[in-house]
């Protein structure tokens, strides 16, 4: 199934709907990648409220999104990790530097990229 | 008491063996969050079945100890079998695709921890975790 | 051995015979301490008279298990009614007086058997001082972990000091399993609230180990995925001390020494400001 990227002025906004496979992983991190070089989004919001199990190649792939979009021009922000994600993800372990920008949820999410274009 | 096996050979029955381990999980009386970390090391590890071995299983199973219960997970596969077990479980070791994690993340999130690897035949890790 | 056996023996008529006269006398001397006016006479005749008793047991055969029996129901009465470890202490020392008099008495004249006598009452009196005392420390020891228990139960509150501003004021021992509560507690909270600033107030934490910095770190790294930054303010010199040591890496963690400070940096990352009224 593929995920819908929608655009909404300059932002893209991505909402992972269901678990996905690795393979959705990266199908995902190709459209995204694509559709920012395209339209020239400055920003990207991927939101994960639905997923309730986020783990490393998930979080690594988020990641990876996130510092290939910078490179993009396109600032990212998750949004909608559930607090036990959240706790879960810390205690994994992971030490990778998160290029990603995080929020409690969407509104929050484009208040920063908003906030971030004033500037 | 309950028992499931899920066979794994490609991606997406990393996310069968989870579904089933939280199920599984709730059902035993754990809460959210220790769902959510049961869940997440039965990722880690179906995972590295997905990309070290050909095939492998997770057996999942409620397990009791005196008047504890818990869950317990054992995945094996036919994978080419860790040569040094300690460096596997050191922080950022990797084989194939940087997924070092793995072992390590699903040492922490769980309660107990147990490794078994014959280098050409197989891997066998065995987690638990025990209602509080 | 055998000659214990015939002491033993001999004391245990003795104090079954004098029953009657050892009693009053017990009562006698404890009512003149001014002490156990917490029972009412029948109720201390009678728990007199089940110690008595019990404690014949104990010379008679070595049988000291319905000695601790009372000793326990006596501490935990005690502890209920306000009854004074003096009291209680002076009231069983009391009875052992009674009745080393009446050994005194009974054996005067005859020293070899007299001191045959006292070393075995000795023996036995000391070992039921000690069953007493074990009890009421056990006792004291129950309440003092019931009350630990019930402060650390006491839910740390998690306080909203303005819209997306939570304070927590950490008070007291923490260990693992109230920290953990503490960081799902906060999470939940922050959901809950939207907050994006959290100020950890750690002035009320005696000690910070291992353990409690992980959980701290931990807490912050999780607020932050939920898109919160926290500031910790209040770590006294000597955790500060103990962090560093241990080696913890604090740099991704705002600090500010005092709750006052944090919260100034606080209302600066909400982009608020403080003014005086009229202030340009």
């Amino acid at each position: 199934m593929k995920i819908p990227i929608l655009k909404m002025e300059d932002i893209l906004i991505v909402t992972i709907q269901s678990e996905l496979t690795d393979r959705e992983i990266e199908e995902l991190s190709h459209d995204i990648l694509d559709m920012i070089n395209k339209v020239g989004a400055e920003g990207l919001i991927i939101d994960i409220t639905a997923l309730k199990v986020v783990d490393s190649f998930m979080a690594r792939s988020l990641n990876a999104i996130a510092n290939a979009a910078t490179l993009l021009g396109s600032e990212t922000v998750v949004v909608g990790i559930q607090p036990a994600v959240a706790l879960t993800l810390v205690e994994l372990g992971l030490r990778i530097s998160w290029g990603v920008k995080t929020a409690l949820n969407l509104e929050k999410g484009l208040e920063i990229l908003r906030k971030k274009k004033d500037k | 008491m309950d028992e499931q096996t899920i066979e794994v050979r490609r991606d997406i029955d990393v996310i069968l063996a989870r579904n089933v381990g939280r199920k599984m999980a709730n059902e035993i009386g754990f809460g959210e969050l220790d769902q959510t970390r049961i869940t997440t090391a039965i990722s880690e590890l179906a995972r590295n079945i997905v990309i070290h071995a050909n095939r492998g299983k997770v057996v999942i199973r409620e397990i009791q100890k005196g008047d504890r219960r818990g869950i317990e997970v054992v995945c094996t596969d036919d994978g080419p079998g860790i040569e040094d077990i300690e460096a596997a479980l050191r922080d950022g070791y990797t084989t194939a695709g940087g997924l070092g994690i793995g072992m390590t993340g699903a040492k922490r999130l769980m309660d107990e921890f147990h490794v078994e690897s014959v280098v050409g035949v197989g891997t066998t890790v065995i987690v638990k975790k025990w209602l509080r | 051995m055998a000659g214990e056996k015939r002491v033993a023996e001999e004391l245990v008529t003795l104090f079954e015979e004098s029953e009657k006269e050892l009693m009053d006398l017990w009562v006698r001397k404890v009512n003149q301490l001014r002490v156990m006016k917490g029972l009412s006479p029948e109720e201390r005749d009678r728990e007199f008279k089940n110690i008595y008793r019990a404690s014949l047991k104990a010379f008679r055969d070595g049988d000291y298990s319905e000695v601790e029996r009372y000793a326990n129901k006596i501490a935990k009465r005690g502890a209920l009614e306000g009854i004074s470890v003096d009291e209680i202490l002076l009231s069983f020392l009391k009875l052992r007086d009674v009745r080393m008099r009446k050994i005194f008495i009974r054996y005067q004249g005859d020293l070899p058997r007299l001191l045959d006598a006292l070393d075995y009452f000795e023996k036995v009196s000391n070992r039921m001082f000690s069953i007493v005392v074990s009890a009421i420390i056990r006792e004291r020891e129950e309440i003092i972990q019931e009350q630990q228990c019930a402060m650390l139960e006491l839910s740390t509150p998690v306080l909203q000091l303005w819209d997306e501003a939570l304070v927590l004021p950490l008070i007291g021992v923490i260990d693992s399993e109230r920290a953990a509560r503490i960081v799902e507690e906060l999470l939940g909270k922050i959901v809950e609230t939207g907050a994006s600033v959290v100020v950890m107030d750690m002035t009320g934490v005696p000690v910070i180990d291992t353990a409690v910095a992980n959980h701290i770190l931990k807490t912050v790294q999780a607020a932050k995925l939920l898109g919160a930054e926290t500031i910790i303010t209040g770590i006294s010199p000597a955790n500060a001390q103990t962090i560093v040591t241990l080696g913890i890496d604090l740099s991704m963690i705002h600090t500010r020494r005092t709750l006052r400070e944090g919260i100034k940096l606080m209302y600066e990352m909400l982009g608020l400001e403080f003014k005086k009224r009229g202030e340009q």
